[in-house]
């Protein structure tokens, strides 16, 4: 399965998109960079449609902490302009790693929005879905409509900006994009330190602690697990938190940190990595149950890197595509193994990569397609599900 | 009848139909628009509430849900049609200090919640000035703010679960408190839908740790214009402040008239409340940045808050600054907008100006760290000329607003009374967009009818609930 199979369409302009979906005859698979094209499928194979063409800022105020941009626009990019006013975006979302160059693929900003990005590590607790103040969106039937604004607070009708921060383009295509932005802390140091006690001891102290403090435990097949943290603010409070982390059991000696101003973006890089040929296996269960899920997990994805969030409770496995080959039995096991080791509510997962068979929209979310996609023309789900859930290489 | 009918279900006594139980139904707190319900149904619990939109839905009734009626907007009128009042269902099913969460009926107030919540050394973070009084229901209805949503954010932040009541009766789950987000949206869409999606029957919201130390400033001006340059110089420093709130000379002395009373400098042209929290660690020095940026900014002075007492009393002034209003005219019209923060001191000004045009009198309260203004006008409702003033006046600032990037609502929503700037902000499109997220969730639009989304915007298009049942027997 391919998203992309024939020429790519890139429309120069709104105008152009909008009479490119007005006349479309045939379904389109809606894209940025194309790093993520397995998220939220499985789709149908389809014509491609980038919005890379449609680029760069439209409006920046750095006094009101605001930009916006056109879909296309790169994160680095944004990060560069909202960088010389002393300005970001306070998560730098997952991303896969580029195929050529060392690092990751520089995802679009529409995309992040169209696919409601994960990050890890961010600053003040922001999702994706916090950030994004207001879309333009040309609906699959050609109509091009505006939601939200660019003022940080706004309730003017319904909220369509949720509606399509997560919508994997299928009710419309993001055309351009109003976020919030945050002043660069004066300190922001990302920290990197092996455990000293046990991952059990840990993690109730990681989900227990009460500061504005991002952290990420790292499970990985072939490393001790190590603890990262962002620890932001003026320096007395930097300081402090660096503390707090200290003290969560770790061998602080052994620990490393950088200046996210400096040369930490690039480790901050190595945590945002995908790897390719990677299916990610999100998982969530109530914090309260967050030793059994991590537990289970180790043992059932023994191969896998595994990213626990002690802020969610959501826990993010990068299974190799060849070790994928059983997954639902595996996600079957994992819930089952976390229940016997004393978890006390259901698991929750989804699959972003390869997922086997489309998920089933609800009565609501049909009629909400059908009012802005009538057609169906826009990120079709693969029609048949998958008889086996074995992914391919890409 | 539907009166026999519906007090089979919740019984006689909570149906309202004479006219003088129907008087407390008929404003929700902006002056100007009255409207009476044809009867209002007071469920008891959750299964009365369901057997009673079943009920309206197999009759094809048309209703409008109200949590305390403080929206400011008529978002809660209910006009000659059925008003469900919630604030029977109040019961806080769960605290989970571990998970930290809650999960509440539609109608538990606003503080009593974080009040329940402060022995786990918790909070429900959302702080709408009407807290004392305003639903959970409400405030998702709503998607209301607060001071305190500059740092914390808003409702629509702090929601992570709704069981919803549908309109055609049945029942829904929307997002999930433990769950991976998957599929579209739709709490996200519910919030803030100002009761036309349906009714929330339980709201799953997320608690925050109280901060381990508080700051609270006072900040003194001459002039209004350096207070608004102020919010900027504080705004640019990094510092998220907590909250971040401005009051002009006539708020001021309001407040200080009143028996909310709070220390306030009466010669002042404006002040700035802000408040930093968290760790304690660095916190003094985040006051010491904050009071150069005012100092900076042209302020006489600033001062600090000593203990607990004092913080309350400046944030008491605040919160009533409404209330106090009330002393000086019958009616107060409480206004909504926002601006980009860097037209602050531009909007401000325009805002002065449009008054003393009008020669009405503006009081200004609001949230300046999110450049959300409230421009208030105490008037006599009575005196036709003078209503038409303030009308005309509130009309050319909601432009004004529109005009400089911003909105015309914040936290209030646009119920009754925005509907008419609706067309200045959103093109036909872009509402007949809205319109069809709403036909999803309510087909045939008896939920909250006549709000939000003028009626013109909708077009021929209407929802058809091809794979879902119609109303429940």
């Amino acid at each position: 399965m391919s998203g992309t199979d024939t020429t790519m369409i890139t429309p120069a302009s709104v105008t152009e998109l909008r009479d490119v979906l007005r006349t479309a005859t045939e379904p389109l698979r809606v894209q940025g960079r194309g790093s993520w094209l397995h998220g939220g499928g499985p789709w149908a194979t389809a014509q491609a449609l980038s919005t890379t063409a449609l680029r760069g800022v439209v409006e920046y105020i750095p006094g009101d902490l605001v930009i916006t941009v056109r879909a296309g626009t790169t994160l680095a990019e944004l990060a560069e302009v909202t960088g010389a006013h002393g300005q970001m975006l306070a998560i730098a979302p997952y991303a896969t790693q580029d195929r050529a160059a060392p690092g990751i693929v520089d995802a679009t900003v529409g995309a992040m929005i169209a696919t409601a990005s994960p990050a890890p590590l961010p600053l003040a607790d922001m999702t994706a879905r916090d950030l994004v103040l207001g879309v333009q969106v040309v609906t699959g039937d050609g109509a091009v409509t505006r939601a939200g604004g660019r003022v940080v607070k706004n309730v003017a009708g319904f909220d369509l900006v949720r509606l399509h921060t997560g919508a994997f383009g299928t009710l419309g295509v993001i055309t351009e994009v109003s976020l919030r932005l945050h002043a660069r802390p004066p300190h922001d140091t990302l920290v990197r330190a092996p455990l000293r006690d046990s991952v059990a001891e840990v993690i109730p102290r990681l989900v227990m602690q009460r500061a504005p403090l991002p952290m990420l435990l790292e499970l990985s097949a072939h490393d001790d697990p190590v603890l990262w943290a962002r620890c932001a603010g003026n320096a007395a409070r930097t300081s402090a938190l660096m503390d707090r982390v200290g003290a969560m059991g770790l061998f602080p000696q052994h620990g490393q940190h950088w200046s996210l101003r400096e040369e930490g973006g690039a480790h901050l890089d190595a945590v945002r990595a995908t790897p390719r040929n990677t299916v990610v296996v999100r998982a969530r269960m109530p914090l309260s149950d967050a030793v059994p899920l991590v537990r289970a997990a180790r043992e059932v994805f023994p191969s896998s890197t595994l990213r626990f969030d002690p802020a969610t409770g959501g826990l993010r496995v990068l299974v190799p595509v060849a070790h994928a080959s059983a997954l639902d039995h595996d996600i079957a096991t994992l819930g089952r193994r976390a229940a016997a080791g004393g978890a006390t509510h259901p698991i929750s997962v989804v699959v972003d990569q390869y997922r086997a068979a489309p998920r089933v929209l609800t009565p609501i979310e049909a009629e909400i397609k059908r009012g802005f996609d009538a057609r169906g023309i826009l990120n079709p789900l693969a029609a048949v599900p998958h008889t086996t859930n074995a992914p391919t290489a890409y | 009848m539907l009166a026999s009918s519906l007090s089979a279900i919740v019984g006689a006594r909570w149906v309202k139909v004479r006219r003088p139980e129907l008087a407390p139904y008929d404003a929700d707190g902006l002056p100007g628009y009255r409207a009476t319900p044809s009867l209002a149904v007071l469920p008891g619990t959750k299964d009365e509430l369901i057997a009673v939109v079943c009920e309206l839905a197999r009759q094809g009734v048309p209703w409008v849900p109200r949590g305390a009626g403080t929206g400011l907007s008529g978002g809660a009128l209910a006009d000659d049609v059925v008003l469900i009042g919630l604030n029977r269902l109040t019961r806080i099913i769960e605290v989970d200090p571990v998970n930290r969460l809650a999960r509440v009926e539609p109608g538990v107030v606003n503080a009593k919640l974080s009040r329940e919540t402060t022995r786990y050394g918790l909070q429900y973070a959302p702080d709408p000035s009407s807290q004392t009084v305003c639903t959970i229901g409400g405030n998702v209805a709503e998607n209301a703010g607060g001071p305190h949503c500059l740092k914390y954010g808003v409702t629509m932040n702090h929601v992570v679960e709704c069981e919803v009541l549908l309109p055609d009766g049945t029942i829904t789950r929307l997002g999930g408190a433990y769950r991976e987000a998957d599929g579209y949206d739709l709490l996200g869409a519910f919030v803030g839908s100002e009761g036309c999606f349906g009714i929330a029957t339980e709201v799953t919201v997320r608690l925050v740790p109280l901060p381990d130390a508080v700051h609270t400033l006072l900040a003194d001006f001459s002039s209004v214009n350096d207070a608004a340059h102020a919010v900027s110089r504080i705004v640019a420093t990094g510092i998220v402040p907590a909250a971040l709130e401005m009051m002009d000379n006539a708020t001021i002395r309001c407040v200080e008239a009143s028996i909310y009373a709070a220390g306030y400098p009466v010669d002042a042209a404006a002040i700035l409340l802000c408040e930093v929290d968290g760790v304690p660690d660095g916190l003094d020095d985040d006051v010491a940045l904050i009071r150069d940026a005012c100092m900076t900014s042209g302020a006489r002075g600033v001062r600090v808050a000593t203990d607990a007492a004092d913080r309350l009393r400046l944030w008491q002034g605040r919160k009533k600054a409404f209330g106090a209003m009330g002393r000086l005219a019958p009616a107060l019209v409480v206004q909504d907008a926002v601006v980009p923060r860097t037209k602050l001191p531009d909007v401000l000004a325009a805002i002065d100006a449009i008054g003393a045009r009008h020669g009405v009198r503006v009081c200004n309260v609001f949230h300046a760290g999110d450049g959300n203004l409230h421009p208030n006008i105490p008037y006599n409702a009575d005196d036709a000329d003078e209503s038409a003033r303030v009308h005309a006046a509130m009309s050319e600032i909601m432009h004004a607003c529109v005009r400089a990037g911003g909105t015309i609502t914040g936290e209030h929503g646009v119920g009754l009374d925005k509907l008419p700037y609706m067309d200045s902000l959103f093109d036909a499109e872009s509402l007949d967009a809205m319109c069809r997220v709403r036909s999803a969730f309510d087909p045939d639009r008896r939920a909250n009818p006549g709000k939000v989304v003028p009626v013109h915007a909708c077009r021929e298009w209407h929802g058809t609930r091809a794979s879902r049942s119609g109303a429940r027997p």
